[in-house]
Protein backbone atom coordinates (compact mmCIF):
# COMPACT_ATOMS: atom_id res chain seq x y z
CA UNK A 1 0.00 0.00 0.00
CA UNK A 2 1.16 3.52 -0.86
CA UNK A 3 4.06 2.01 -2.85
CA UNK A 4 4.38 5.00 -5.16
CA UNK A 5 5.48 7.21 -2.24
CA UNK A 6 8.45 4.93 -1.50
CA UNK A 7 9.30 4.65 -5.19
CA UNK A 8 9.43 8.43 -5.63
CA UNK A 9 11.35 8.73 -2.37
CA UNK A 10 14.01 6.27 -3.53
CA UNK A 11 14.56 8.33 -6.66
CA UNK A 12 14.79 11.57 -4.68
CA UNK A 13 17.48 9.90 -2.57
CA UNK A 14 19.45 8.81 -5.65
CA UNK A 15 19.21 12.26 -7.23
CA UNK A 16 20.24 13.87 -3.94
CA UNK A 17 23.32 11.62 -3.78
CA UNK A 18 24.10 12.56 -7.37
CA UNK A 19 23.78 16.29 -6.53
CA UNK A 20 26.08 15.80 -3.51
CA UNK A 21 28.70 14.08 -5.67
CA UNK A 22 28.54 16.83 -8.30
CA UNK A 23 28.89 19.52 -5.62
CA UNK A 24 31.92 17.74 -4.23
CA UNK A 25 33.47 17.45 -7.69
CA UNK A 26 32.96 21.13 -8.44
CA UNK A 27 34.16 22.15 -4.95
CA UNK A 28 37.42 20.32 -5.60
CA UNK A 29 37.98 21.60 -9.11
CA UNK A 30 41.12 23.49 -7.99
CA UNK A 31 42.33 21.04 -5.35
CA UNK A 32 46.06 20.78 -5.91
CA UNK A 33 48.26 17.85 -4.88
CA UNK A 34 52.00 17.22 -5.10
CA UNK A 35 53.00 15.06 -8.09
CA UNK A 36 53.88 12.18 -5.70
CA UNK A 37 50.18 11.80 -4.82
CA UNK A 38 47.13 11.00 -7.00
CA UNK A 39 44.97 13.94 -8.00
CA UNK A 40 41.46 14.47 -6.61
CA UNK A 41 39.26 11.82 -8.22
CA UNK A 42 35.91 12.78 -9.79
CA UNK A 43 32.99 10.92 -8.22
CA UNK A 44 30.40 9.22 -10.42
CA UNK A 45 27.17 7.90 -8.87
CA UNK A 46 25.95 4.62 -10.37
CA UNK A 47 22.16 4.26 -10.38
CA UNK A 48 20.40 0.92 -10.72
CA UNK A 49 16.68 0.15 -10.89
CA UNK A 50 15.24 -2.08 -8.12
CA UNK A 51 13.20 -4.97 -9.54
CA UNK A 52 10.29 -6.82 -7.95
CA UNK A 53 9.15 -8.73 -11.01
CA UNK A 54 6.21 -6.42 -11.63
CA UNK A 55 5.88 -2.66 -11.51
CA UNK A 56 9.43 -2.22 -10.19
CA UNK A 57 10.39 -0.94 -6.76
CA UNK A 58 12.21 2.30 -7.48
CA UNK A 59 15.90 2.99 -7.89
CA UNK A 60 18.99 2.70 -5.71
CA UNK A 61 22.60 3.84 -5.66
CA UNK A 62 24.62 0.83 -6.86
CA UNK A 63 27.93 2.44 -5.96
CA UNK A 64 30.24 5.38 -6.46
CA UNK A 65 32.93 5.13 -9.10
CA UNK A 66 36.05 7.27 -8.97
CA UNK A 67 37.95 8.54 -11.99
CA UNK A 68 41.67 7.67 -12.08
CA UNK A 69 44.00 9.91 -10.13
CA UNK A 70 46.22 10.91 -13.04
CA UNK A 71 44.77 14.40 -13.35
CA UNK A 72 46.92 16.87 -15.25
CA UNK A 73 50.32 18.28 -14.43
CA UNK A 74 50.67 22.04 -14.24
CA UNK A 75 53.99 23.83 -14.13
CA UNK A 76 53.94 26.32 -11.24
CA UNK A 77 57.40 26.52 -9.59
CA UNK A 78 56.21 29.04 -6.98
CA UNK A 79 53.57 26.65 -5.65
CA UNK A 80 54.41 25.33 -2.12
CA UNK A 81 53.63 21.75 -3.30
CA UNK A 82 55.71 21.93 -6.49
CA UNK A 83 58.22 19.12 -7.09
CA UNK A 84 61.83 19.51 -8.26
CA UNK A 85 60.65 20.19 -11.83
CA UNK A 86 58.18 22.83 -10.59
CA UNK A 87 55.10 20.66 -11.33
CA UNK A 88 51.89 20.19 -9.30
CA UNK A 89 48.93 17.88 -9.97
CA UNK A 90 45.47 19.26 -10.73
CA UNK A 91 42.29 17.13 -10.93
CA UNK A 92 40.71 16.34 -14.31
CA UNK A 93 37.20 17.51 -13.30
CA UNK A 94 35.35 18.57 -16.46
CA UNK A 95 33.26 21.59 -15.42
CA UNK A 96 31.05 21.43 -18.52
CA UNK A 97 30.20 17.80 -17.84
CA UNK A 98 29.56 18.51 -14.15
CA UNK A 99 27.23 21.43 -14.89
CA UNK A 100 25.28 19.32 -17.39
CA UNK A 101 24.94 16.54 -14.81
CA UNK A 102 23.91 19.12 -12.22
CA UNK A 103 20.97 20.25 -14.35
CA UNK A 104 19.96 16.65 -15.11
CA UNK A 105 20.06 15.71 -11.43
CA UNK A 106 18.08 18.80 -10.49
CA UNK A 107 15.41 18.20 -13.14
CA UNK A 108 15.19 14.52 -12.19
CA UNK A 109 14.66 15.46 -8.56
CA UNK A 110 11.98 17.99 -9.49
CA UNK A 111 10.16 15.48 -11.70
CA UNK A 112 9.95 13.09 -8.77
CA UNK A 113 8.74 15.75 -6.34
CA UNK A 114 6.01 16.73 -8.81
CA UNK A 115 5.01 13.08 -9.20
CA UNK A 116 5.03 12.59 -5.44
CA UNK A 117 2.55 15.43 -4.99
CA UNK A 118 0.28 14.05 -7.70
CA UNK A 119 0.33 10.56 -6.18
CA UNK A 120 -0.32 11.95 -2.72
CA UNK A 121 -3.44 13.69 -4.01
CA UNK A 122 -4.65 10.37 -5.46
CA UNK A 123 -4.06 8.52 -2.20
CA UNK A 124 -5.80 11.27 -0.27
CA UNK A 125 -8.82 10.99 -2.56
CA UNK A 126 -8.86 7.22 -1.98
CA UNK A 127 -8.81 7.69 1.80
CA UNK A 128 -11.68 10.17 1.57
CA UNK A 129 -13.86 7.76 -0.43
CA UNK A 130 -17.40 7.43 0.85
CA UNK A 131 -17.24 10.52 3.03
CA UNK A 132 -20.14 12.29 1.44
CA UNK A 133 -21.41 15.22 3.47
CA UNK B 1 -27.78 -8.63 -0.85
CA UNK B 2 -25.35 -5.74 -0.71
CA UNK B 3 -23.15 -7.65 -3.16
CA UNK B 4 -23.09 -5.49 -6.25
CA UNK B 5 -21.41 -6.21 -9.58
CA UNK B 6 -20.67 -2.53 -10.24
CA UNK B 7 -18.73 -2.21 -6.98
CA UNK B 8 -16.68 -5.27 -7.94
CA UNK B 9 -15.94 -3.83 -11.39
CA UNK B 10 -14.96 -0.49 -9.87
CA UNK B 11 -12.73 -2.22 -7.34
CA UNK B 12 -10.99 -4.19 -10.10
CA UNK B 13 -10.57 -0.97 -12.11
CA UNK B 14 -9.08 0.86 -9.14
CA UNK B 15 -6.68 -1.99 -8.51
CA UNK B 16 -5.50 -1.77 -12.12
CA UNK B 17 -5.23 2.02 -11.98
CA UNK B 18 -3.30 1.82 -8.73
CA UNK B 19 -0.82 -0.62 -10.30
CA UNK B 20 -0.49 1.78 -13.24
CA UNK B 21 0.23 4.64 -10.80
CA UNK B 22 3.03 2.56 -9.25
CA UNK B 23 4.45 1.83 -12.70
CA UNK B 24 4.38 5.50 -13.72
CA UNK B 25 6.09 6.44 -10.44
CA UNK B 26 8.71 3.79 -11.07
CA UNK B 27 9.30 5.03 -14.63
CA UNK B 28 9.70 8.61 -13.41
CA UNK B 29 11.93 7.41 -10.56
CA UNK B 30 14.21 5.82 -13.15
CA UNK B 31 14.20 8.76 -15.57
CA UNK B 32 18.00 9.03 -15.24
CA UNK B 33 18.85 5.35 -14.71
CA UNK B 34 21.02 3.97 -17.54
CA UNK B 35 19.61 0.99 -19.49
CA UNK B 36 16.19 1.23 -17.84
CA UNK B 37 13.19 0.22 -19.98
CA UNK B 38 9.86 1.86 -19.14
CA UNK B 39 6.96 -0.37 -18.10
CA UNK B 40 3.27 -0.32 -18.95
CA UNK B 41 0.19 -1.81 -17.31
CA UNK B 42 -2.85 -3.15 -19.18
CA UNK B 43 -6.05 -4.31 -17.53
CA UNK B 44 -8.98 -2.59 -19.31
CA UNK B 45 -9.39 -5.16 -22.07
CA UNK B 46 -9.22 -8.09 -19.66
CA UNK B 47 -11.68 -6.42 -17.30
CA UNK B 48 -14.14 -5.68 -20.11
CA UNK B 49 -13.83 -9.28 -21.29
CA UNK B 50 -14.48 -10.64 -17.79
CA UNK B 51 -17.52 -8.37 -17.50
CA UNK B 52 -19.03 -9.41 -20.86
CA UNK B 53 -18.35 -13.07 -20.19
CA UNK B 54 -20.18 -12.78 -16.90
CA UNK B 55 -17.07 -13.81 -14.97
CA UNK B 56 -15.76 -12.41 -11.73
CA UNK B 57 -14.26 -8.95 -12.46
CA UNK B 58 -11.95 -9.31 -9.46
CA UNK B 59 -10.34 -12.32 -11.14
CA UNK B 60 -9.40 -10.37 -14.29
CA UNK B 61 -5.68 -10.07 -14.85
CA UNK B 62 -3.47 -7.00 -14.55
CA UNK B 63 -0.55 -7.33 -16.98
CA UNK B 64 2.78 -5.54 -16.59
CA UNK B 65 4.92 -5.24 -19.71
CA UNK B 66 7.79 -3.28 -21.21
CA UNK B 67 7.52 -0.40 -23.66
CA UNK B 68 9.21 -0.72 -27.05
CA UNK B 69 10.12 2.95 -27.54
CA UNK B 70 13.62 3.65 -28.83
CA UNK B 71 16.19 4.26 -26.10
CA UNK B 72 18.26 7.43 -25.87
CA UNK B 73 22.02 7.90 -25.44
CA UNK B 74 22.13 6.26 -22.01
CA UNK B 75 19.99 3.28 -23.03
CA UNK B 76 16.99 4.70 -21.18
CA UNK B 77 13.63 5.05 -22.94
CA UNK B 78 11.51 6.89 -20.35
CA UNK B 79 9.54 9.73 -21.96
CA UNK B 80 8.93 12.15 -19.09
CA UNK B 81 6.21 14.09 -20.95
CA UNK B 82 4.29 10.94 -21.84
CA UNK B 83 4.60 9.59 -18.29
CA UNK B 84 3.41 12.84 -16.74
CA UNK B 85 0.38 12.97 -19.05
CA UNK B 86 -0.41 9.33 -18.41
CA UNK B 87 -0.09 10.00 -14.68
CA UNK B 88 -2.62 12.83 -14.83
CA UNK B 89 -4.97 10.72 -16.95
CA UNK B 90 -4.69 7.83 -14.49
CA UNK B 91 -5.34 10.18 -11.61
CA UNK B 92 -8.50 11.49 -13.31
CA UNK B 93 -9.74 7.96 -13.96
CA UNK B 94 -9.01 7.06 -10.35
CA UNK B 95 -10.98 10.10 -9.13
CA UNK B 96 -13.85 9.05 -11.36
CA UNK B 97 -13.82 5.47 -10.07
CA UNK B 98 -13.63 6.69 -6.47
CA UNK B 99 -16.52 9.06 -7.05
CA UNK B 100 -18.61 6.32 -8.65
CA UNK B 101 -17.87 3.91 -5.78
CA UNK B 102 -18.67 6.58 -3.20
CA UNK B 103 -21.96 7.39 -4.90
CA UNK B 104 -22.84 3.72 -5.05
CA UNK B 105 -22.32 3.44 -1.30
CA UNK B 106 -24.40 6.58 -0.75
CA UNK B 107 -27.21 4.91 -2.66
CA UNK B 108 -26.93 1.78 -0.52
CA UNK B 109 -26.81 3.87 2.63
CA UNK B 110 -30.04 5.66 1.78
CA UNK B 111 -31.63 2.30 0.96
CA UNK B 112 -30.59 0.96 4.37
CA UNK B 113 -31.87 4.08 6.15
CA UNK B 114 -35.06 4.03 4.13
CA UNK B 115 -34.69 7.47 2.59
Amino acid sequence: MFDALGISGSSMHVHQTWLDAISDNIANINTTRPTSEPAFQTRYVLAESVEDGGTGAGVAVAGIQLSDGTGRLVNDPDHPLADADGNVRFPDVDLGEQMTSLIMAQRGYQANVANLERVRATYRAAIQMGRTS
Amino acid sequence: MLQDISIDVLQAAMRGLSTREDTISNNIANVNTPYYTARTVSFETQLRQAFTDGGDPLQSRIRTGFTTDAAGLTGNNVDLNAQTLLGIETQMKMDLALRATGDRFTLLRSAVRGG
